[in-house]
Formats: structure tokens, sequence, C-alpha cells
């Protein structure tokens, strides 16, 4: 090159700074933003490389549903492909965390392989010592020192009691995703890791292998895949015989073990049973002595009873003899009192005959006495008379002596009969008292013998108290010695239902399945290189535009500096100068312009966007040491193709004036023609406009090539700051959308799992209760992993206990806003998982349960959802697939209360004793719209480099307008148009421009956000294009702040222009 | 007093570290309705004393008053205002706005100034009543620097300032470019100036100003002069 083109060149480059700049800037953008976001998805999968390679990380897994053994392992190391192998133990736990919750945790065993990262404190020495993840300290507010207590079970570590020594990060959860398990609500909540000595299992639940160069590729590579894939399928080849020969190993150990068993149940019965025989047959013996006895004693008992029965006949006799006796007696004694009472009625007549006798001899005696008397005194009486009375005398005498004799035999005969009486009397007497004596002597008897006999029974009596005391000592032994058989009966049954269960057992013993995974199926690897392919595929959309645009203008400059120069190039012409030599002047300023700017671009690019987009992936991918590279091929591509496209069009412009003759170029180029615009074929219209409008008009369809430019710069421009708001709106909507419009609850109070049914309805009772709850709703909560051809999904299952109340709390919706109704024909998945698994209403999945059970279902219907992957399903056709229905949590709605109310509420709930755990719903949600603030630094980056663009853009345009048209704008000067006018003239035009340029925006920049949201989109989130009009205001806005700008500094420009110098030169 | 008074104008130019004096006291003066041809050399400082006389230029020092207007103190919007209303610019290569039809060209002018004649009756005077509605890629240079003296005579101005107006021309046609500008300062009595190299045109003035080394040497008051048709060169 001529040293005077060389300094025309670096003079020319002094002298139009700005445009250099201008091209320069447009080159680091173009290439920069072209460079540092294809640059990202490498340093990505870079940066997952180094973690991946730093702790050893396996290339494959193996996982066998029935653990694995060393031989296994000897047996894979014989693979040409493995050239590390370590088997280990893993396993899910119950931790008891000090606030009350019980999360689930993965108990680990740090390995060589698998490395897990010191965060903090210590790695654990001892085997009551674990490490654990930052999350859990900060999650349970335990701290480094304390001890946690392990729920086991099953015994399968042997410190239950673990100190916290420090945090680690494991290489094996990049994710948040920790995976799923059949304790708690299914899903692991951290990790922990322990020594490999603690763990208390007999097979490895897991075998980590290295395979052999691996690490010669970065993971994600081809080569990697390739290599990996190979070795997997070779590996595969062993399934089989792992498997078979886990199977037969565990059958024999299982019938082993039921022979032990039965051998041992063998010599239990037999020893056991002749004891219990034996004790059986003395007490046997001594039943049969007291039944001996008891006979004996009857016999006696008899014996006496005769004995008495005899003395008590004998007895009786006599009491009846004396009975006789007294009745004889008695009638005796009636026949006496007879006889007496007829002597004495005898006796009275006699003795009223005395009576009378007595009355009459009284008589008698009087007479006497009067006729005795009357003759002592005979006066007056005849001897007749005396003698009669004499002879009355004697016969009274003689009556008197009859009288008296007839008296004195009477009394004699009363006598007798007195003496008779007497004699009766004497003889009843006498005969009582014989039989008086008769029963004394009867009754002394009768008492002698009832002594005897009362001492007879005395003695039978005890001696059968003896007996029944003895029988009674004996049904005690008989009775221990029923429960000792009872018992042994009991434990023999058991023995032998145990041995019957061990033996279906055995023959149950499923065939073991062995998973053979490589880190495509760690969910956190395979989303992670997901998300570089995202990021990827946002690297071929954005910087195009950038490029594209960047290009577009730079090109303009170029082509517009080549024209002004179309003199000078015309005299290096005349001068004899070759085309090349003429052109290199403006190769070498395009060049330089666009290596500058693009090498600079790679260096801010290369080192800023991948650490920017790295901020919103380090939130949800815990890899430490992001690594930035200089990527020079991929720097180089964007420089070669930003320097194709500027230097070329330079060459272009060059070529297209080199081609004249000097002549011709030596004179001004032709002015464009002006034309009349279809407008004008309206004259309605285009009377009425005032001359700029019409100018203005005129001038769009003049230069094309800028009226194109203007509008795709500014569109670009306006679409990326759009998208940036529209991403921002749109991500953040999925919040409100998951957590306000799908679901409606704000805690899951999760109950703890050894309720029962009842206690867990007394649950729900007693916090539906409460007077802040609105409702509650009662739900079984588990996961599964749905697999469909090679999409492995985790999900969440929730299943109602009442169809109906799951609307209460969960708007289950379709994707046309219908409400589903849960039915028995199939499960209703969520929209995101349907997409990933690309299944379709009808079709049938294959849910892989916690017990790693296969279960195919159709999908009866594809349900809405923003966040996470759901299947719903009804109570009945979960028993059908799945085990027995048992509710598990609790969805609860709150009354609108306060934050503080919400917190109380959660501190109250988690307090009860029934409750395993309870999530608030807001808190989550609080700390995923704070993860999402940091979506604004990718909002920045995007609205600065889009308005950098829109500036530059629209100032290169604006500088290019004024140059191409300075001497119409000189003239209309010297014309006397006012500053504002002038710049009315020439702004019009590109603010018209701009407007078309924003209009058009507003639909690029929503297919870019929709676009964007589909490569995007984190497989667990659905995004959902959400239009706020604020965002097109704002995007709006923004461009229009930025052209104001421009026109200020377009305003000077054109205040600027010198109408002498600009109409002097004849161009 | 002049019509026009230049006095004393002083124009100097900063060219890196070279001063270059443009302008060196120049001093000459025009009566209304005058039709002055300023003559002389490349650099004789003619044009940049039509630039100050336009308001395009500012004098580093001396007077230019205008119609009792002192417009050596004009600055900014005054100075445009001044161009606006009282100078009509027609210059050697035209310098139409090519977007524009010929009568929108004039329009152009008109639209901003006050006392504006009617564009089609001044294109009818310059005798393109057919090419109005013609874009001046269409018409020939003749025609063009019609459109363009058109343009400056519809302002209605004081002052008509032409710089080589026949320079980019044929003979005959410049001929009639410079009738018309002699017929317009006749019928219109319009003061106008008229910047050439080429001295054999100067007899059509009525006033002659002969510029060397930035100073009006020599002011000659033509009092023979001649119709346009008849000058030969």
């Amino acid at each position: 090159m001529k040293k005077a083109l060389l300094k025309d060149s670096i003079k020319e480059i002094v002298k139009t700074y700005k445009r250099f700049l201008s091209i320069m800037l447009m080159s680091l953008l173009g290439v920069g933003f072209f460079a540092g976001i294809r640059a990202t998805g490498p340093d990505m999968r870079q940066t997952i490389d180094n973690y991946l390679k730093e702790n050893n990380v396996y290339d494959i897994e193996l996982v066998s549903t029935l653990g694995l053994t060393d031989d296994d392992i000897e047996l894979l190391k014989t693979n040409q492909y493995v050239s590390e192998i370590i088997g280990t133990y893993s396993t899910d736990v119950l931790v008891d965390a000090s606030n009350n919750n019980q999360p689930v945790a993965k108990l680990l065993a740090m390995e060589d392989i698998n490395k897990v990262r010191l965060v903090e404190g210590e790695l654990p020495q001892n085997d009551n010592e674990c490490v654990v993840e930052k999350a859990f300290l900060s999650a349970t507010g335990s701290k480094i020192g304390d001890t946690l207590e392990i729920s086991d079970d099953d015994d399968v570590i042997k410190n239950d009691s673990l100190k916290i020594t420090g945090v680690v990060e494991s290489p094996l959860y990049i994710s948040s995703e920790r995976g799923t398990s059949s304790l708690g609500t299914g899903k692991v909540n951290y990790y922990m890791y322990i020594k490999r000595e603690n763990f208390n299992m007999d097979v490895y639940t897991n075998i980590y292998i290295k395979v052999k160069d691996s690490q010669s590729y970065i993971y994600g590579s081809d080569e990697y895949t390739e290599l990996v894939d190979t070795a997997l399928s070779s590996i595969e080849g062993y399934e089989e015989e792992i498997n078979t020969r886990r199977y037969d190993s565990l059958i024999s150990e299982a019938n082993e073990k039921i022979e032990e068993a039965q051998q041992e149940l063998d010599d239990e019965y037999n020893e056991n049973n002749k004891k219990l025989e034996d004790a059986q047959a003395e007490i046997d013996d001594y039943r049969q002595q007291i039944a001996d006895g008891r006979q004996e004693l009857e016999q006696t008992r008899t014996d006496t009873y005769n004995t008495f029965l005899e003395y008590e006949t004998q007895i009786a006799d006599g009491k009846t003899k004396i009975e006789e006796a007294k009745n004889t007696l008695e009638s005796q004694k009636v026949t006496a009192q007879e006889n007496i009472d007829a002597a004495s009625s005898a006796k009275a007549t006699l003795q009223e005959n005395i009576a009378q006798i007595d009355l009459n001899l009284e008589i008698l005696i009087d007479k006497y006495n009067e006729v005795y008397e009357t003759l002592e005194n005979p006066i007056g009486l005849t001897e007749e008379d005396i003698e009669y009375l004499k002879g009355v005398k004697l016969q009274l005498e003689t009556e008197k002596e009859n009288l008296e004799k007839t008296k004195i035999e009477l009394s004699e005969k009363i006598y007798t009969i007195d003496t008779t009486i007497e004699q009766i009397n004497t003889s009843i007497s006498e005969a009582e008292q014989t039989i008086v004596d008769q029963q004394i002597a009867l009754t002394e008897k009768e008492n002698q013998i009832s002594t005897l006999k009362s001492q007879a029974y005395q003695a039978i009596d005890d001696a059968e108290e003896e007996l029944d005391s003895s029988e009674e000592e004996l049904n005690e032994s008989q009775k221990e010695l029923d429960d000792s058989r009872a018992e042994f009966e009991e434990k023999i049954k058991e023995a032998e239902e145990e041995i019957i269960d061990a033996k279906e057992e055995a023959l149950n013993i499923e065939h073991p399945k062995l998973y053979i995974w490589d880190r495509d199926d760690n969910s956190g690897y395979s989303g992670f290189i997901q998300d570089t392919q995202s990021v990827e595929n946002l690297g071929k959309v954005f910087p195009i535009v950038f490029f594209v645009v960047a290009t577009l203008i730079s090109l303009t400059s170029m082509t517009r500096m080549v024209e002004e120069q179309r003199q000078q190039i015309g005299t290096l012409k005349a001068l004899g100068y070759t085309k090349l030599q003429i052109s290199i002047k403006y190769i070498l300023y395009a060049t330089l312009a666009t290596i500058i700017g693009g090498i600079l671009g790679m260096i801010i690019c290369f080192y800023t966007l991948p650490k920017v987009i790295w901020m919103m992936y380090s939130l949800m991918y815990d890899i430490p040491n992001f690594v930035v590279e200089f990527n020079f091929s991929l720097g180089t591509i964007g420089l070669i193709c930003a320097f194709g496209c500027i230097v070329g069009a330079t060459i272009y412009a060059c070529i297209k004036e080199l081609v004249e003759k000097p002549a011709i170029l030596m004179r001004p180029k032709a002015p464009k023609l002006g034309k009349r615009v279809l407008l004008e074929k309206i004259p309605f219209i285009w009377n009425k406009l005032n001359f700029t409008t019409k100018v203005t008009i005129r001038n769009i369809f003049r230069y094309k090539k800028r009226f194109l430019m203007t509008i795709i710069g500014i569109f670009g421009c306006t679409s990326l700051i759009l998208l940036g708001f529209l991403l921002k709106d749109s991500i953040v909507s999925i919040i409100d959308n998951q957590y306000g419009k799908i679901f409606n609850y704000n805690f899951i109070t999760t109950a703890k799992e050894s309720l029962t049914n009842e206690d867990f309805n007394d649950l729900k009772l007693e916090i539906s209760e409460n007077s802040d709850i609105d409702k509650t709703v009662a739900v079984e909560f588990t996961s599964a992993t749905i697999t469909n051809s090679d999409a492995v999904e985790d999900v969440q299952i929730i299943v109602p206990d009442i169809n109906e109340q799951i609307y209460d709390v969960i708007n289950l919706v379709d994707l046309n806003g219908n409400k589903i109704e849960l039915n028995n024909e199939g499960v209703v998945i969520t929209d995101k998982l349907a997409t990933l698994l690309e299944v379709n209403v009808g079709d049938t999945i294959t849910i892989t349960t916690n017990d790693d059970e296969e279960i195919q279902v159709k999908i009866d219907t594809i349900a809405k959802n923003y966040v996470y992957h759901y299947m719903y399903l009804t109570k009945d056709l979960y028993s059908q697939l799945f085990e027995e229905y048992s509710p598990n949590s609790l969805l609860i709605n709150t009354y609108d209360i306060s934050d503080e109310a919400k917190d109380d509420l959660s501190r109250e709930l988690v307090s009860n004793s029934k409750v395993l755990s309870v999530t608030n719903i807001d808190s989550m949600k609080e700390t995923i719209v704070n993860m999402m603030d940091l979506l604004k630094y990718v909002i920045w980056v995007l609205i600065v480099s889009a308005g950098l663009l829109a500036f530059v853009v629209l100032y290169n345009l604006e500088n290019i307008n004024i140059s191409e048209r300075i001497r119409e704008l000189a003239t209309i000067k010297v014309l006397g148009f006012y500053d504002n006018e002038v710049y009315n003239y020439i702004s019009k035009e590109s603010t018209l421009l701009t407007l078309i340029g924003i209009a058009l925006g507003m639909f690029g920049g929503i297919v870019l956000n929709t676009f964007v949201l589909k490569t995007c989109e984190i497989n667990v989130l659905r995004f959902e294009p959400k239009l706020n009009v604020s965002a097109f205001v704002i995007a709006i806005l923004i461009t229009v702040a930025f052209k104001i700008i421009v026109n200020i500094f377009t305003y000077f420009a054109l205040k600027k222009i010198d109408m002498i110098e600009s109409l002097k030169s004849v161009e | 007093m002049s019509y026009i008074e230049f006095k004393d104008v002083v124009k100097e130019y900063q060219m890196g570290e070279l001063e270059i004096t443009a302008l060196d006291r120049a001093s000459f003066s025009i009566e209304k309705g005058e039709l002055v041809v300023i003559v002389g050399a490349s650099g004789a400082g003619k044009t940049t004393a039509l630039n100050i006389l336009g308001g395009m230029d500012n004098a580093t020092s001396g007077k230019v008053i205008v119609d009792k207007k002192d417009i050596t103190r004009l600055k900014g919007r005054d100075l445009i205002k001044y161009r606006r209303d009282d100078i009509g610019f027609v210059f050697q290569f035209y310098n139409l706005v090519q977007n524009l039809t010929a009568l929108e060209n004039v329009e152009l002018a008109t639209q901003i100034c006050k006392d504006s004649l009617d564009p089609k009756e001044v294109m009818e005077k310059v005798g393109l009543k057919d090419r109005i509605n013609n874009f001046p890629s269409q018409l020939s240079g003749g025609e063009q620097q019609r459109v363009a003296i058109a343009r400056a005579i519809a302002k209605n101005p004081k002052l008509l300032l032409c710089d080589e107006p026949t320079g980019a021309l044929d003979y005959n046609t410049g001929k009639q470019i410079l009738k018309l500008l002699q017929d317009t300062s006749r019928k219109e009595n319009m003061t106008v100036v008229i910047i050439t190299h080429n001295q054999a045109i100067a007899p059509m003035a009525d006033k002659i100003i002969k510029f060397k080394n930035g100073k009006a040497i020599d002011i000659i008051k033509n009092d023979n002069i001649i119709p346009v048709e008849n000058i030969e060169w």
C-alpha cells in the first residue's frame, strides 16, 4: 500500500471518527451479542463438566430394586469400558427437625465418586456425624454442631443420632429436585451425607461407574454421549446375569432361612411339647389321686350316712313308740277321764243325793225337833196326838235312821268313787311318767347320735376341703400349664405362619429390576443440558436481530462513505491507481472498524453476557465456579460474519463506483430522481398536505433503502425492549396464575404417616374448626415418575377424598377453561407434562411408583397448570391402580387474613401432634417472586443493548440522511428556514419511520416473546405469553426517548450545517 | 445613504494555523433597483462579500446596511429572518429540491415569507408556465436555473443575489438567464447582485464592482447599459 494512501486512510478515520465509531459499535454489538449469547451454552456446559469432573461424578449408575452385591461389582469390573466402579448406600429417612417439621432426607454415603464439596465446617470423621445441605439449615433452623434424630425403623443405619459437622454441596443434586420418596409427602426434601461405615445394609443400593476415557470429553457433547451410550449398552449386557444371580441368591437365602426356621421350630416343638406333656401327666396323676380320695370320701360319706340313718331310724322308731304310747295314754286318759267324769257325775249325783238327804234330814230333824219339843211340852196336845206324835216321832226317828244309813251308804259310795278316780289318776300319771322317761332317754340318745354324726361329717368335710384345695391347686397348675401350652401353641402357630409367610414371600420374591442410568437420567443434569440448549436456541435468534441490524447499518454507512468520496476515487483512478489500491482505503477503514469493534465486543460480551445469563440459572442450579471462556472459534464466526457483511458491502460499493470512468466519477453523482408517489393521485388528500409533509412522503419512497433500514432498526430495537418487559411480565405472571388462579389454597398440611384414617378425619375436623380457615380439603398427596418413550418426568399426584371438594382449592380446568370432572376412566395430567411426554388425551402413560411398580393408565383430560407437574385422579381409580387410598394431606384455604395471622396459623398447625409438616404457599410464592426479581438483570441487558442499538441506528441513519441531503438542507437554510423548520423538514421523515418501526416492533416483540418463552421454558414451568399494556407503553416510551435523544443530536447537527461550504462544492 | 452600504468589511478565516483574509476592508454601495455585477478572479473575495450580504456569513468587522438595517449585528434567528424576508439567492448549481416539482420548489420559498408573490405567476414570468409540474430532473439546466430564479424572486426579496448563475450553463441558456435577471431588475425594480468571473457580461449592469485580494478595487457606474441579448462573449 502506498504511503500516501495509508496516510489518507488514517486521516479519514480521524476525520470521520463518528462514522468509524458507529461502525465499530455496530460491529461490537453484533459480534459481541452473537458471541456472548452463543458462548453461554458452551460456557454452561463447560461449567457443569468441570464441576462433574472435579467431583469425580459417575457416568453410569446402576440401581436394582433388590440391591446390588460385590459379585455384581466384580462382574462389571471385567467390562472394558469400566474404569472405576464403586458400590454405595443411600436411603430415605425422616429427620426430626427442630421446628417440629419432619422432612424427608436422602441419606447418602460419602465416597470417592460423586465427591461432595465442603462449603462450611468439616466433613464427618465419625459414624455419628453427618453433613447437610445449606437449605436444610436455613429451613429447619439447625446449626452446625446440632444433633439430629433420624427415624430409622428398618435399622438401615447404625447411629440414629447424627451430629452436623458441616455444610456440603452434592454434585448429584444440582437442581432443587431431590427425587421422590415413599416417605412423607412423597418428595425428598434434603440430602445428607454420612460415613459409609454408618450404613447397616447387606447390599449396595447404587453402583456408580466411571467410563474409561469419559474424562476426555465434555458432558453433553456428542462424543461423550456416544461413548457413554456405547458403554451403557455394553453394561446392559449384564442385566440378565445380575438380575438372575440376585434373584437366585435371594431365593436360596430365603429357602435356607425357612429351613433353619423350620428346624428351630421343630426342635422347639419337640422340647417344649415333652415338657408340657410330662407336666400334664403329673397333673393328671394328681387329679386321679384326688378323684380317688373323693370317691373314698364319698363312700365314707355314704357309710356314715347309712349308719346314722339306722340310728335315726331307731330313734324315729323310739319316737314313734313314744308317740304311740302317748297316743295310747291319751286315749286311756280320755277313757279314764270319761270314767272319772262318770264317777264324778255319779259322785255329784251321790253328793246331790246326800245333799237331798241332808236336806231331807234337816227337814226331818226340824220335824223331829218340832215333834220332840211338842212332845216335851205336850200342853194342849192330846195323847192321841202325843201318841200320834210319838208314833210320828218314832217314824221320824226311823226315817232318820234310814236316811242316815242311806247317807252313809252314799258316802261310802262316794268314797269308792273317789278312790277309783284316784286310782285312775295315779295310773295315768304313772303312764305319763314312763313316757317322759322314755322320751328323755330317747332324746339323750338322739343328741348323742347327732353329735357323732356332725363329727363324722365334719371329718368328711375336712377331707373334702382338703381335696378341693388340692384340686384347686391342681387346677391352677393345669391352668398354668394350659397357658404355657397356649403360649407354646401360639408360638408354634406364629412360627409356622411365619414360615408359611416366608415361604410365600420366597415364592413371591420379585424378579429384580435393574436400572442402568447415565447422567441424562438425573433430572438435574438433563434439565441443565436442556437449559443450555434453550440458551443456545436463544443465541440463535437474539444475536441475529442485533447482527442483521448492525450489519445493515454499517453497510449503509460504508456505502455512503464510498459514495461521498466518489470524486476522490475518480481522481485517484485518473491518476492511475489500481482499483485495489483505491478500494483498499475503504476496505481498511471497514476492516479496522469491524475488527476492533468485533474484538472489543467479544472481550466485553464473552465475559459479561454469559455471566448475566448465568445469574438466572444459578438460581436454579447449585453449581459453583461458572466458567467464562474466550471462545475463539465462536468469536471468529461472528467476526467473520460481520467482516464479510461490512467489508463485503464496502467492496461492493467500491466496485460499483470503480467501474465508472474517472471522468464520470469526477462529476457529481446525479441526484436521485424526484418521483411522484401514489398519494399524489389523490389530490383530495395530497393538496391538503404542506410541503414538509409532501417532501417527507416523497422522501420516504425515494430513499427506500434508508426507509427499510430505519424501520428494521427501530422494529428490532422496539421488539427487543418490548421482549424484555413482556418476558418479565410473562414469567412473573406464572406465579399469580399458579398460586392465584389454579391453586386457591394457602397451606398444605401433611399428617404424620402413623395416623389412621379416623385420626386423620379428626385432624381434618379439628383444623376446619379454626375460625381463620375457610376450606379444608383432604387429599392423598404422593409422587411418582411418568415415562413415555424417552421422556421421564416426576409428577405430584393429588387424589381428593371427596371429588367435589377439590374444586374448593384447585381450579381444575382444561386448556379451554372448562371445569374438569374427575372420573374413573383415566387420570388428569397437567399441560406441560403432556407436552414433555408428547402425549394427548386418550393416550396411555406408564407411571412408576415410589416402590418401582409400573402402572399403565389412560389420560382422560389435560389440565391447565403453570408450575410443576400434577396428576389428579379419583380415589376409586387410585385404589384400583395403586394401593389402598389413605389421605395424608390437607389443602387449606384461609379467609382473607393478614400475613401475621397466616404465620400464626402456620405455627399453630405445625404444633399439632398429628401434623408432620406445613407448607405456607405464600412464603413459597414470595421466594419465587424474589428469585424472579433477578430477571431484571436480563431485562436491563436487553434494554440497554437494544437501546444502544436503537440509538446507533437512528443516529447513523439520521447522519446519513443529513449528509446525503446536505445541499438540500443548506438550500432551505439559505431560503430562510428557521432551525426548527429545518429540523421538522428532516425529522418528520424519521419520526414517521420510527412510528412505523415501533408499530411493527410491537408485533415483533410479541412474536419474540412467544418464541423465547417456548425455547427457554423450564421443564417444570408453563409460560404463557402475557401482554401487559404497561410493557407496550414502556417499550414505546423507551424507543421514543431514544428517538428524542437522536433528534436533539440531529437538531444541533442541522444547526451546524455550513450553508456556504455545503453549497460551494461542485458536487 | 445608499440602499445597501458595504463598509470596511473584513472577513478572516481560520484555516488551521493559517489565517486567511477573504475580505480586507471592502466597501461599496448599491442603490435600490440597481443591477450590480461583481467581477473578479477566483479568491478575490466576491463570493464572501455576497455571502455576508446575503446573511449567510458574518463579517469579522465592518458594517453592512441593507435598507437601513445593520445586518452585521444580526444573529441567529434574526439573521435567518433577514434571509427569509429580504434575500433571494440564485446559485450556480440551482440547488433545487429534487423531490419537489418546479412549482413546489417555488412554493417552498413562498410558504415561508410574508409578502410572497403568487408562485404560478412567477413561474409564468420566468417562462415555465408549462413545466410547473415537472421535477427538476425533468428540466434542462437553464430551466432549472429559471426555477431557481423564480424561487428567489417569488419571495419578493429586497435583494436578489446570484452567484455565478450561468456558470453551469451553455452560452445561449446563460444569456437567457441573464436576460431574465436583467428584466426582473428592470420590470420589478429589484435590486440584483450577480457574481461572475466573466467580465464580458459586465456591460449589462448598472454598476460594476471589481474585486481583487479582498477589496472592491473598482466601482464603476455603467452609463452605457447594454441589453443582454446584445452582449457577446
